[in-house]
């Protein structure tokens, strides 16, 4: 039996690893399973339309099928909504983060005056339904002259994102500690210097999370930007395209798959390379 | 500690010289306003008008196209709170939330706990799985959930005619028993990730000397959880908690593509049941009524905040009978 | 960290600066990579242009997709100058987008007209352009006789749109014919032996389910979303009631759910078809397109489908081209009702929008032409309305001519008060639940154990909203007599003579 420098008896080091090695499994499980679904997705991208219904859960398809890719590429006009997508994503991303987040710190840190009001305000516009008819949102912003523009498609679904994602930054500020605000506040920093170099990345796990929820839901999101898009069709971001093949009595579900894996696996590139960076910046921002 | 360029003379001196009110008022609260006010311009005209626009609707009949002009007052309201199926939904509206959010956010937070244990080796790796994004589109999720339960369910039902637990295969989601149960198993898992990564987000708010320094001290993994965790989860948890619940009660897309609220209305939600009326599905031979749906919601929103202001005046009452008791 | 805070800042700006560049680029049209119908290129006012021109095409067919592709090649090679871009558009919002994009001036210079709104409210909405200066008497003519009636497409003297599909049951049954050779339910040159009535349809499946010894059922079909099961109710269309979607009966003007013993029958023999194991059993779990891969695979052996199960086929199962088509079956030894249509018909429209009407004529002629007709047909894509194009030998496989032989002697002409009397369409019961879906659904799991109790109550509300909705209309000064809706002379197995 193994013995430690402090003269206590130590388990051997492999019976030791057993509990750690049942978590892993464990996760890694999990994760397979949660997983699964997509990597289903990723075989059905292969596989014959027939195929699709009848090959049950299988993730190993009969035989490589391009077809589906070139399908979702051509008549998805992937190319041309892939760049669409990205703006509106990366934009409303963007957006929702700062103006969220910047209400979120005001109501969580300062008593302004009308705070309850527009606290009670916003959670009560999480429990009305905001309609189900788009004709006044459009009336609108025809009123404006951005109809048919991604200025319109950004605008409307960084708004109908704005009241959740600062409820989101409220409760996180609020759990934040006062000292360093404090401190830098008697240090004589102004009120944008908190916000900016110190609330913001102290937030920086919640902004990673935003942004990540965010992202994906404005890249899959299909009725904005085809209503706000209509007159014209080169605007139009890679959900809408996917809906081509979306028939009154039967749908194009391999197309639609190879369409989805196609938009993700750069989604999820970029977020597996920046996602290191939020982990390292994260475990400094603590320290510090 | 964060570098900072100094500046002159910015201490306020509490007592002093009384300026000119809206000066001062300014001074003190102006940025703060400032930083509302991107807010305001987006959610004003973008939410808070089409909810205005809604509400108008409900007073008539309308078919979504044109502008509505059959003006009925109340009596959408009056129909919908005397219609059985109506409240149908919204029970097993509340029985989806008042099942799901418990399990679903007790494992969300365990698993969450396990992966901000620093001694997770490659906990990057796993953050990174749960991280990925499963989301694809609304209907790509519902197809396939559906298309895997199905055959998962096929291969189930042999399983259990083996066994003999069952005489006959079960039909999941065309039983009226069973329907609205799998939606909430499917449900459960839909949406974890998201809890799970806010969770994750909370945790990582919590300093770590905090934890080290409880553990010096002899606190168990369990105190630690309990006088550490909890109280400094208990903000954002609360957020969590909240938007869980909402989002729950408002589920849709889930309901729509498993069963369309099916059978026989045993597991149809309010959204389902909305649905029905504010469009006209192409193969329903009916009118749409985007009035009467609007009135539906509405009143759905109303009764869903009435009850959660009665929970909180309930707590509240409670908080104030405990601590007269102990006081 | 002070330089990451400054990228959030940043990059916020810069996708401002990129994103307002891009709008202001794509407004003005310059951006697009598909040519588009630029302002100014193309007069509007008479005497063709001699610039090339785009007009846009809206529809909602995603299987009929590529032979309206093939369409728009061939008028393409045809016409140089014209180029026509489609768009498929969903089927469950195309409405609400028409009207979205006719509200933000935009509509499509061609389109598919939906069934909803009515078509008398879209052009009062301003969505149609009258086509009157084009369609002459000389191009009316090469339509058949009743192709254009007032009220139907012709609406106070002016011509909106002409008929496009042929009249035809749109749901036939189909047979899987290795499952009934499994049975012996052939004749003696080997053809299967289609049941016609309903008790056949319980005999057959009784055979082939014991025959399959459990790998197969003899019905199936799926209900996931809700219209299947009243498609295997359409059994009622061929066996007394004149509309077996809504029961509505134009003999006595109500709706008939359970004053027409059809119906209660039909689930009758329907049930007993259940209780005795010969249909699938998790058909309330899967959906109508997973279930007819099934009946390609051969789970079951009968099916309710339209002519679309056929080029779905030719995706998933290609190498299933073993089955019969054959018309629904009745409840006695012949049918005493049949699909009915009555005069006129709607197809594409023309934008009132357009600004290349001329051009729009051009391409919704050319749809509407009798060459492009035989080119559906020949596709597969089902009947046309013209007679010429509906000939058996245009059928390019033995199922497709099956289903033209039904489509061509299973409807009969139908009265249309609502031609003389076009206030008709201004009354709209109101929608109530349990709807006939619901209560097909609650009947099949036993959830609804009185059937005749549930039908009755259905026909009673309905019948109530209906009287509702005169009342209503009346009341807003719009004539509505409850008289209009009866034509107690109408004989169901004949064509009807409107008079």
């Amino acid at each position: 039996m193994a013995v430690s420098l402090v003269g206590r008896r130590v388990p051997d080091r492999p019976l030791r690893r057993l509990p750690m090695l049942l978590v892993h499994l464990f996760l890694i499980g999990l994760g397979f399973l949660y997983l699964y679904p997509f990597l289903w997705v990723l075989a059905s991208s292969f596989k014959s339309p027939g195929e699709f219904f009848e090959a049950g859960p299988s993730l190993i398809p009969a035989a490589l099928r391009w077809d589906n890719y070139r399908d979702a590429w051509n008549i998805g006009h992937f190319s041309t909504y892939f760049l669409n997508t990205v703006i509106v994503a990366v934009s409303v991303t963007s957006l929702v983060i700062l103006i969220s987040s910047m209400a979120g710190f005001v109501l969580a840190r300062t008593a302004v005056p009308g705070r309850t009001v527009i606290l009670g305000g916003m959670v009560a516009l999480m429990f009305l339904p905001g309609g189900y008819t788009i004709i006044p949102t459009f009336e609108l912003v025809q009123k404006l002259g951005l109809l048919n523009t991604l200025w319109a498609v950004i605008l409307v679904q960084a708004a109908g994102a704005l009241v959740f994602n600062a409820l989101l930054f409220l409760g996180y500020f609020l759990t934040i500690g006062r000292e360093i605000e404090e401190a830098a506040r008697v240090d004589g920093a102004s009120f944008p210097r908190i916000y900016a170099q110190i609330m913001l990345p102290l937030a920086r796990p919640m902004v990673a999370t935003v942004a990540l929820f965010q992202f994906m839901t404005n890249w899959n999101s299909f009725w904005i930007p085809l209503v706000f898009t209509l007159g014209n069709p080169a605007l139009r971001t890679l959900a809408v395209g996917m809906y081509a093949f979306v028939g009154e009595n039967s749908t194009g579900w391999t197309a639609i798959c190879a369409g989805a894996v196609m938009s993700i696996l750069p989604i999820m590139l970029v977020f597996f390379l920046l996602q290191r960076h939020f982990i390292e910046a994260v475990a400094g921002a603590i320290k510090g | 500690m964060v570098p900072l360029a100094a500046r002159a003379g910015q201490v306020s001196l509490g007592s002093g010289i009384r300026r000119a009110s809206p000066y001062r008022f300014l001074r003190r609260h102006g940025w703060s306003y400032l930083f509302l006010i991107p807010l305001f311009a987006l959610v004003l005209p973008f939410v808070v008008y089409p909810l205005i626009a809604s509400v108008e609707i409900t007073l008539y009949d309308w078919d979504g196209i044109g502008h509505p002009t059959r003006y009925v007052g109340l009596d959408n309201f009056a129909r919908v709170i005397h219609d059985p199926l109506f409240w149908n939904a919204f029970a097993h509206t509340f029985e989806y939330a008042g099942v799901l959010v418990p399990i679903q956010l007790t494992l969300a937070l365990a698993l969450a706990l396990v992966l901000n244990n620093p001694r997770l080796r490659g906990a990057a790796v796993y953050r990174a799985i749960y991280f990925a994004p499963v989301v694809t589109s609304a209907a790509l999720v519902g197809i396939v959930v559906s298309l895997l339960l199905t055959s998962v369910g096929q291969s189930l039902n042999h399983a259990l005619l083996q066994l003999g637990l069952v005489r006959e295969p079960v039909d999941w989601l065309g039983s009226p028993t069973l329907a609205l149960p799998t939606i909430i198993a499917v449900g459960i898992w839909h949406t974890f990730g998201y809890n799970l990564v806010y969770f994750l987000a909370g945790l990582q708010s919590i300093p770590r000397e905090l934890f080290e320094a409880a553990a010096v001290d002899g606190a168990n993994a369990w105190q630690r959880f309990r006088y550490i965790t909890v109280p400094m989860l208990r903000e954002v948890g609360a957020v969590i908690l909240f938007l869980a619940i909402l989002g729950s009660l408002q589920v849709f897309d889930l309901v729509l593509v498993m069963t369309g609220g099916g059978p026989y209305y045993a597991s149809e939600v309010v959204s389902t049941y909305i649905y029905r009326f504010a469009f006209t599905p192409a193969a329903v031979q009916a009118e749409a009524n985007v009035g009467y749906a609007s009135a539906a919601a509405f009143l759905m929103g109303l009764l869903v905040m009435g009850l959660t202001a009665l929970q909180f005046l309930a707590a509240g009452v409670l908080r104030r009978q405990r601590a007269e008791a102990a006081g | 960290m002070f330089r990451t805070t400054r990228r959030h800042v940043l990059r916020a700006a810069l996708v401002g600066v990129v994103g307002t560049a891009i709008a202001a680029c794509t407004r003005a049209g310059s951006f697009s990579p598909v040519p588009s119908a630029a302002p100014g290129s193309a007069s509007s006012t008479g005497g063709k242009s001699a610039a090339p021109v785009t007009i846009t095409h809206w529809d909602w067919w995603v299987t009929q997709g590529p032979t309206i592709d093939q369409e728009i090649r061939l008028f393409q090679e045809k016409y140089p100058r014209v180029t026509v871009r489609k768009t498929t558009q969903v089927t469950d919002q195309y409405p609400s987008l028409l009207q979205l994009a006719v509200k933000g001036g935009t509509a499509p210079d061609v389109f598919l007209i939906p069934g909803t709104p009515d078509l008398i409210e879209q052009i009062g909405q301003g969505w149609l352009r009258s086509l009157d200066q084009w369609a002459t008497a000389e191009w009316r003519a090469t339509f058949p006789p009743q192709s254009f009636a007032e009220g139907s497409n012709i609406f106070q003297g002016k011509l909106y749109t002409a008929p496009f599909d042929g009249p035809s049951p749109w749901l036939q049954l189909y047979l899987n014919d290795r499952l009934f050779r499994q049975a012996g339910l052939v004749d003696a040159r080997g053809n299967v032996q289609a049941p016609r009535t309903w008790a056949e349809v319980s005999a057959a499946a009784r055979a082939i389910t014991r025959a399959a010894k459990g790998d197969a059922f003899g019905w199936g079909f799926g209900d996931k979303q809700k219209f299947v099961l009243p498609w295997q109710m359409m059994m009622c269309q061929t066996s007394g009631t004149p509309d077996a979607q809504t029961s509505f009966d134009l003999r006595t003007g109500t709706y008939t759910w359970a004053s027409n013993p059809v119906f209660l029958d039909w689930i009758t023999f329907f049930m007993g078809m259940k209780r005795d194991g010969l249909i699938v059993p998790d058909v309330m779990s899967i959906d109508d397109e997973t279930a007819r891969v099934h009946f390609a695979s051969g789970r079951f052996a009968m099916l309710i489908g339209g002519v679309w199960v056929q080029s779905g086929w030719t995706k998933t199962n290609p190498n299933f081209t073993e089955y019969t088509v054959v018309g629904l079956p009745h409840e006695g030894p012949v049918p005493t009702s049949y699909f009915y249509r009555t005069p006129g018909g709607v197809g594409f429209g023309i934008a009132s929008q357009t600004k290349l009407p001329d051009e729009a004529w051009l391409w919704f002629s050319w749809l509407n032409s009798k060459e492009a007709a035989i080119r559906w047909v020949q596709a597969g894509q089902g009947v046309r309305v013209f007679p010429e194009a509906n000939k058996l030998e245009y059928a390019r496989t033995k199922p497709y001519r099956e289903y033209m032989q039904v489509a061509l002697e299973g409807t009969r002409l139908a009265p249309a008060p609502n031609l003389r009397h076009p206030t008709m369409d201004q009354v709209k019961p109101q929608q109530t639940l349990p709807d006939i879906q619901g209560i097909l659904e609650g009947i099949y799991t036993g959830q609804i154990s009185d059937w005749k109790g549930a039908l009755l109550d259905l026909q009673n509300r309905q019948n109530a909203a209906f009287a509702a909705a005169i009342k209503d209309a009346q009341s807003r000064g719009i004539a509505a007599d409850p008289a209009w809706w009866r034509v107690p002379d109408w004989n169901l197995t004949r064509d009807y003579v409107q008079i």
